[in-house]
């Protein structure tokens, strides 16, 4: 083990910290977009109309049974040959970032979606009841009284799935994406191509990532258990 | 190369060639490729994973901090492993799979100087992957068995460990299925990450298609998306089934 | 004598739930044990039964002794037979497993052997029919016969009953009641917790009278007359 020569030497310690910078980057962005897309997909599953909560269950089949390496293959090379056997033209430079948001919110947003409303459907029909009494329309209902409740019940499941989600970003190591936007596997990947030396940094990024799940991990175990307090309170 | 032609390879993948094959290890896994590698992956890490998962389990205690093995011990050591089998089932699952399965390929030869074939790692490093996530279901199912049932055993003379086989497991059993079949869809999905160390599972099959037909990658790796989803639809229909029938039946009781 | 109970005690953390329970049972007799919710019977049973430990006393059953000390001893089990005021019967087996299971992994009785002894004792529940019937599709009453069965094949020296009717629909705790005064007219050794006070007096020849902790016993069914406006 050569830590000093692998990890912490003149370029490739900058290039393993961009990398933990590119995988909090990943990291925020897929969240906020699959936490997004969860709700707009829960809520069409909630909706009354049979079109919207069709779409919705189609939405979570589809990508919840897709696996998301293969996903992100099939987005970052496959459309790219579709899109210029349609216009003849090549995707345009530096999509390839967008697309990785992309398909991992896409998968992400799936598993959210439906524990969000495994959620909703455990909170009490009474609340509803209570807030259409009040004289709140639906939607008021829904998002000041329902939202707020079921991801509280919801949390824990909520945090485990995102913790997951921060750990798929090192899927992007099999993508072709520009040296700036590789994470820390990606990093540690293109150390190894230099050295032969995977040991290292290997290590590295696997300590980076158990530093993050555990720390989030902890996080979420914390905050879900002042929620679930709440929501006893509630009931 | 046909539609077909493709799709049977995607399906069986290309046959190691002989020079590679190590006669000291089955043959069949060595030539195995392409869906049914995959497949046969998840199977392993169920065999092998599977008893590992339920010592882990049983290691640990229960959410109330009770032993899940007999009476709740006090004992120092009885603590310490608990606590020992915690850090390994959180150490594991803080780590992406695509490190797990990096780790597996890079470090037992570097370290050790041990060379295995590839198949040999991706049932391993699976097995100890499913290991330790199944050990959580089988946990959650052990500590929601109702204690009646457990003192009923009891008060009829069965021994801690008669008690765990013949009642709690089995009781439990019924109530994790569905979310062991979750755990294996989980599993085949996550098989696709042994393409980046060279397993000819159905995700480098595809790659290794792509070499021979560049213009048809975009239709190779909608096929296998195809293929995973159709494999992992067909058990999450499966898995809402039980989960119902399995209700019912509670709802009965 | 089967059981003779001497001062037990018992506190969770701090609140006191037995003090000085003393009690003795006869072979071949029912006492009835009676008293307000919470007044610690079920812990009572369950001491007896091996479930729990005990603070202080000595409980003597059969030729063993055993105070607040010893383990209770493994082969007790079994002899001193429990049902449950819920029958937890293990739901992943039949009537008919139920009842055996005791019998062939614990008495090690061949396959036979052990189908003959359940099956006998399921007969004489009247249960014969519903050998081959999963727990959930038999109705309260017959699940509860099905645990007195289960209990009663393992040929208890002493058989404690927990309030057995008290989760059960009115229309068929009659069923389980007969059953109960069945076996008690064939001299089998009970300890029944009861709130029904009209089926106490029927099936048993001694009542005891459990309230704040402490137990009293006597050979008069009036002692149960002072329970009886305030719970029954």
């Amino acid at each position: 083990m050569d830590f000093r020569h692998y990890v912490f030497a003149d370029p490739y310690f900058g290039w393993l910290l961009r990398g933990v910078a590119v995988t909090l980057l990943i990291a925020v962005l897929t969240t906020a977009a699959s936490l997004l897309l969860g709700f707009m997909v829960a809520s069409r599953r909630l909706s009354r109309q049979p079109f919207w909560r069709t779409a919705g269950v189609v939405y979570v089949a589809v990508f919840r049974n897709l696996p998301p390496l293969p996903l992100l293959l099939f987005l970052l090379f496959g459309l790219p040959q579709a899109f210029r056997a349609a216009t003849g033209m090549p995707l345009p430079a530096g999509a390839e970032f967008p697309l990785l948001i992309a398909g991992l919110s896409l998968n992400t947003s799936a598993y959210l979606a439906e524990t969000i409303r495994s959620g909703v459907r455990a909170v009490p029909t009474e609340q509803w009841d209570a807030g259409r009494v009040l004289g709140l329309r639906p939607r008021t209902v829904l998002l000041c009284v329902i939202y707020p409740q079921a991801l509280r019940i919801a949390l824990p499941a909520l945090g485990t799935r995102l913790i997951h989600n921060m750990k798929n970003s090192s899927l992007a190591l099999a993508l072709p994406l520009p040296v700036g936007c590789m994470e820390v596997v990606g990093q540690a990947g293109r150390i190894a191509g230099q050295t032969f030396a995977w040991t290292e940094p290997l290590l590295f990024a696997a300590a980076v990532y158990m530093t993050l799940a555990l720390s989030l991990g902890f996080v979420v175990s914390r905050l879900s258990r002042g929620a679930q307090r709440r929501v006893e309170v509630l009931r | 190369m046909s539609f077909m032609e493709m799709l049977h390879t995607l399906l069986w993948g290309y046959p190691l060639p002989s020079e590679m094959v190590d006669p000291r290890y089955p043959l069949f896994l060595q030539q195995l490729g392409g869906l049914w590698l995959a497949l046969t992956i998840t199977g392993f890490s169920f065999l092998f994973g599977g008893p590992l998962a339920l010592v882990l389990a049983l290691c640990r205690y229960d959410r109330h901090g009770a032993s899940l093995v007999g009476q709740p011990g006090t004992k120092l050591d009885r603590r310490a492993i608990s606590f020992l089998a915690t850090a390994v089932v959180e150490g594991f699952q803080s780590i992406p799979i695509m490190i797990l399965v990096l780790m597996a390929f890079y470090l037992p030869f570097r370290l050790l100087g041990l060379r295995l074939p590839a198949i040999v790692m991706a049932v391993a490093v699976f097995s100890i992957y499913n290991g330790v996530y199944l050990s959580g279901i089988i946990r959650l199912g052990l500590s929601a068995v109702e204690t009646g049932w457990l003192d009923a055993a009891r008060t009829l003379g069965l021994s801690t460990w008669q008690v765990l086989w013949r009642i709690r497991l089995p009781i439990a059993m019924r109530a994790m299925l569905p979310a062991v079949l979750g755990q294996a869809i989980t599993v085949f999905k996550d098989t696709s990450v042994l393409a980046v160390v060279a397993v000819g599972e159905l995700t480098y099959t595809a790659r290794q298609v792509q070499v021979s037909q560049p213009a048809n990658y975009g239709l190779l790796l909608l096929l296998v998306l195809l293929i995973y989803w159709s494999v992992a639809a067909a058990g999450s229909v499966l898995v809402s089934r039980l989960d119902a029938a399995w209700r019912k039946r509670l709802a009965g009781q | 004598m089967i059981l003779r109970a001497e001062k037990l005690c018992k506190k969770f953390e701090d609140r006191v739930v037995l003090s000085d329970v003393s009690l003795e049972i006869d072979r071949g007799t029912v006492l009835a044990l009676c008293g307000p919710s919470g007044a610690g019977k079920t812990t009572l049973i369950r001491i007896l039964g091996g479930l729990i430990g005990f603070d202080a006393g000595c409980i003597t059953l059969g030729d063993r002794s055993i105070t607040e000390h010893d383990a209770y001893p493994p082969e007790l089990y079994g002899q001193i037979g429990l049902v449950f005021q819920d029958h937890n019967l293990f739901p992943h087996m039949t009537a008919m497993e139920n009842v055996e299971l005791a019998l062939r992994r614990v008495r090690r009785l061949g396959r036979r052997e052990a189908r003959d002894r359940a099956m006998a004792e399921l007969e004489g529940m009247g249960l014969a029919d519903l050998a081959d019937r999963y727990p959930y599709s038999l109705s309260g009453g017959e699940r509860q016969r099905v645990a007195i069965a289960r209990a009663l094949a393992m040929d208890p020296l002493l058989l404690l009953l927990d309030e057995i009717t008290s989760f059960l629909d009115p229309s068929m705790v009659g069923e389980v009641l007969s059953c109960i005064l069945r076996l008690a007219q064939r001299g089998t050794t009970m300890l029944l917790v009861t709130h029904n006070l009209a089926f106490a007096r029927q099936a048993a020849g001694r009542f005891g009278v459990l309230e704040g902790g402490r137990l009293t016993v006597s050979d008069q069914p009036e002692l149960l007359d002072r329970l009886a406006p305030e719970w029954s």
